[in-house]
């Protein structure tokens, strides 16, 4: 065989069992962990702080390689389809209308941006 | 949505509920998984590299990070190491989880764990903290979990054989639905003011810290916004004592 694909073989195996590892290791622990009330009310936040974390940068920061930038003008799309999702969202709480109408109102500002 | 007799629902109902409720998340990472095919087709990676990675590693961003660092001639080491740093998040779910689980024997922990995503755990943990008592909700879990990684191995799959053959398809900016599905997932958590708070702190402290290496800005984003979130719970609940007592007296 090709020495990229044993490369690849070894790649892959590792960075599954890197992940699994992560993922699994407290749950397979969680009959012997008992958590402390501060910590259990502490994890309720943890799932809309990962989310708004993740896609900030996704709406505002523009990434060329490994450089980093703020650029509006580049963003302004995004913004819009942001704010239609999130007033969407507030409105319906129906998640395929926010996904459907975010995405919409996002194409439709870049696509007259180009115009 | 039947929601007034679940309670009773069997395992199998669990399971179809779950892999529907997943539908859009399954809409905000299609994209995803074909840009990542296209991608991974001309990056420095063999078909069975990319396959095996959506099908064993399963972590979008930590999927793509990779194709990066494989054209940049990233060595093993560093590849494995930014895919433990990326993943840390995981942990944060693995946690969070933990309570509900419990009761499960290893096996069913080991595959919900293989399959934890950020898609997965959010349609997870909601049904988790329905305050009816069906012992099936890991059931419905396993749904979830199913549909989404199904969906993730065809979008690869579509990438990796048609994607170069629709043009400029990386330009489109489909990687956009992943943002308005998540903001449709925090929507409903916005009920008071701790989780604006941490809402708020997290987005802003993400913005700042993005320059950070390996996503890590991600993690500090994460703990900064939820400490806040829980400070504005202490000084709230020390308000409303207060008020309480002032009332009684």
């Amino acid at each position: 065989m090709p020495s990229l694909v044993w490369r690849d073989i070894f790649l892959v195996l590792g960075m599954a069992l890197i992940t699994f590892g992560i993922r699994t290791i407290p749950l397979l622990l969680s009959h012997r962990l008992e958590l402390p009330q501060f910590l259990l009310k502490a994890l309720n936040y943890v799932p809309p702080a990962i989310l708004i974390a993740i896609i900030v940068p996704m709406v505002l920061i523009r990434q060329e390689g490994s450089h980093f930038s703020i650029d509006l003008a580049s963003s302004q799309g995004r913004l819009m389809g942001t704010l239609v999702a999130s007033l969407v969202a507030w409105k319906t709480q129906n998640l395929i209308l926010t996904i459907g109408l975010g995405m919409v109102s996002f194409w439709l500002w870049q696509g007259l941006l180009k115009l | 949505m039947k929601v007034a007799n679940s309670s009773l629902s069997s395992p199998q109902q669990e399971f179809w509920r779950g892999a529907r409720a997943e539908i859009p998340m399954v809409i905000g990472a299609t994209p995803f998984g074909i840009i990542f095919g296209t991608l991974a087709a001309d990056a420095d990676l063999s078909l069975l590299g990319a396959l095996g990675m959506s099908a064993l590693v399963f972590a979008g961003s930590a999927q793509f990070i990779a194709l990066g660092l494989l054209n940049n001639g990233a060595s093993l080491g560093i590849l494995f190491l930014t895919t433990g740093i990326v993943n840390l998040r995981h942990l944060l779910y693995s946690v969070s989880l933990l309570p509900h689980v419990k009761s499960l024997n290893q096996g069913w922990k080991s595959v919900l764990g293989f399959w934890l995503t950020d898609e997965t755990f959010v349609v997870a943990i909601q049904r988790y903290q329905q305050p009816d008592h069906s012992p099936h909700k890991a059931w419905y879990h396993l749904g979830a979990s199913l549909s989404l990684y199904v969906s993730w191995q065809l979008s690869t799959w579509v990438g990796l054989t048609v994607g170069n053959g629709i043009p400029a398809l990386t330009d489109w900016g489909l990687e956009f639905a992943v943002v308005v599905t998540f903001i449709g997932m925090i929507m409903p958590y916005l009920q008071s003011w701790s989780m604006g708070t941490t809402v708020l702190v997290a987005g802003i402290v993400a913005f700042l810290a993005n320059g950070i290496p390996h996503q890590l800005g991600l993690i500090v984003a994460a703990l900064t916004g939820i400490l806040a979130g829980l400070i504005t719970d202490y000084w709230g609940s020390r308000l409303s004592i207060k008020k309480g007592t002032s009332i009684d007296a």
